[in-house]
């Protein structure tokens, strides 16, 4: 399980404070939480992003009866959370050629990570992850939820951990669910 | 990541990358609902064990939730603060080689099939010849490594966000010279990563660790 953000500073819990140095310091606190998290190639932007993210704080304030804590931890999740939207929407943007530069020098543009090789395998390989996801739906849920979080990368221990099992149980779970996925993509005629 | 991300089972079997880069291939439609909060959340252990079930349940059926996990995981790898310089770099080379075997194995997927390989048994490796973390001139970015009997190899560099940034034909040269796309993508001081595959002539395969090098 990830470490929890230890370390961000309280500046926006600290008493007594009048509104507006509350904010100014919730604002400081935040532009430290994105810039931790956030990837070298969108540092650019840290300031924007968390300018959004404190968007989102007092937007949810405003909700609230009273003032909650604003603890680090919700700070860092917060930051997280716009800088993940802001990836995603970078993303999805259309490609730019890479004379694309912005002013001050770094490329605006981003690339979807991709395999190299022509459209059709391209195709093919989606094909497969499509498959993958089918026969993932119709695998026992036990099985399902291990192998998916297997496929997203994580380790046994770390599946066993997340889903709340024992290793031993998730690294069986995640072994079936394996071979039942090999089998239902044969059956597919997907070589796994 | 996890703060204890322990090494790939050695016995992991190959088609594991392959299914991983497969499925992270579909993409959702950049419209449906993905709370970003709560999947931090839930890569965090603040939801109950049913809670963070669920969400996983929902990686499956959401590719736009699934892409949000991916990011959040490679994110937490990306929080140098929060952890012991050490231990940020394991967990970054970690996350680092899990995409990279990813891209790898979409990049293999293109070649002909062959029987199932279980990374246990290989015995030959492709490693660096240059140190930890070089710092390569930005005249002439040039990345070494040892040589494996009768291998060609293949590149690939990547950024520390893990996109491909290059890929090199078959050579049999031991070394690859960062191009100047590349360069132009890497600010100064910029971090890589790269890989080699190298093709031996059995017919396998060997992929190397993923090394990281700065751009001058």
């Amino acid at each position: 399980m990830p470490v929890p953000p230890p370390d961000i500073d309280d500046a926006a819990n600290q008493e007594p404070a009048p509104a507006e140095s509350r904010w100014t310091a919730l604002a400081a606190a935040m532009a430290r939480a994105v810039r931790r998290q956030c990837p070298a190639w969108l540092s650019d932007h840290a300031q924007d992003i968390a300018q959004m993210a404190l968007a989102k704080v007092m937007a949810a304030e405003e909700k609230r009866e009273g003032e909650r804590p604003l603890t680090p931890f919700y700070l860092h999740k917060v930051a997280h959370s716009a800088l993940v939207d802001e990836i995603r929407r970078r993303k999805r943007r259309p490609e730019v050629p890479l004379e694309g530069t912005s002013e001050s020098g770094g490329l605006e543009g981003r690339f979807e990570p991709r395999a190299a090789g022509d459209p059709e395998s391209s195709a093919s390989f989606r094909e497969l992850g499509a498959a993958v996801r089918d026969c993932l739906a119709a695998a026992s849920r036990e099985r399902r939820l291990a192998v998916t979080l297997y496929l997203q990368g994580h380790t046994v221990p770390e599946t066993a951990r997340i889903l709340g099992w024992d290793n031993k149980r998730a690294e069986n779970l995640v072994y079936r669910g394996l071979a039942d996925l090999r089998q239902c993509l044969m059956g597919k005629g997907h070589r796994p | 990541m996890t703060s204890k991300e322990a090494p790939r089972p050695a016995g992991e079997p190959a088609d594991v990358a392959r299914l991983r880069a497969a499925l992270a291939s579909v993409r959702g439609d950049g419209q449906s609902p993905v709370d970003a909060e709560r999947i931090f959340d839930a890569l965090h252990g603040r939801l109950t064990v049913e809670e963070r079930q669920a969400v996983v349940e929902e990686l499956l059926s959401n590719p736009d939730a699934a892409e949000a996990w991916r990011l959040a995981r490679e994110l937490a790898v990306d929080s140098p603060a929060r952890v012991t310089p050490l231990r940020t770099r394991l967990r970054w080379f970690a996350a680092a080689a899990v995409v990279v075997l990813a891209a790898g194995a979409a990049w293999r997927y293109t070649q002909p099939a062959s029987d199932p390989v279980y990374r246990g048994s290989e015995t030959r490796a492709v490693v660096s010849a240059l140190p930890a973390d070089a710092v390569l001139p930005r005249a002439q970015p040039v990345l070494r490594w040892r040589s494996v009997e009768g291998a060609r190899y293949r590149v690939r560099v990547l950024t520390p966000e893990l996109e491909l940034l290059e890929e090199s034909a078959e050579s049999p040269a031991l070394e690859h010279t960062v191009g100047p796309a590349v360069l132009q993508r890497v600010p100064p001081g910029g971090r890589i990563l790269w890989q080699v595959e190298a093709r031996v002539p059995d017919g396998g395969t060997v992929v190397s660790p993923t090394f990281s090098a700065r751009i001058e």
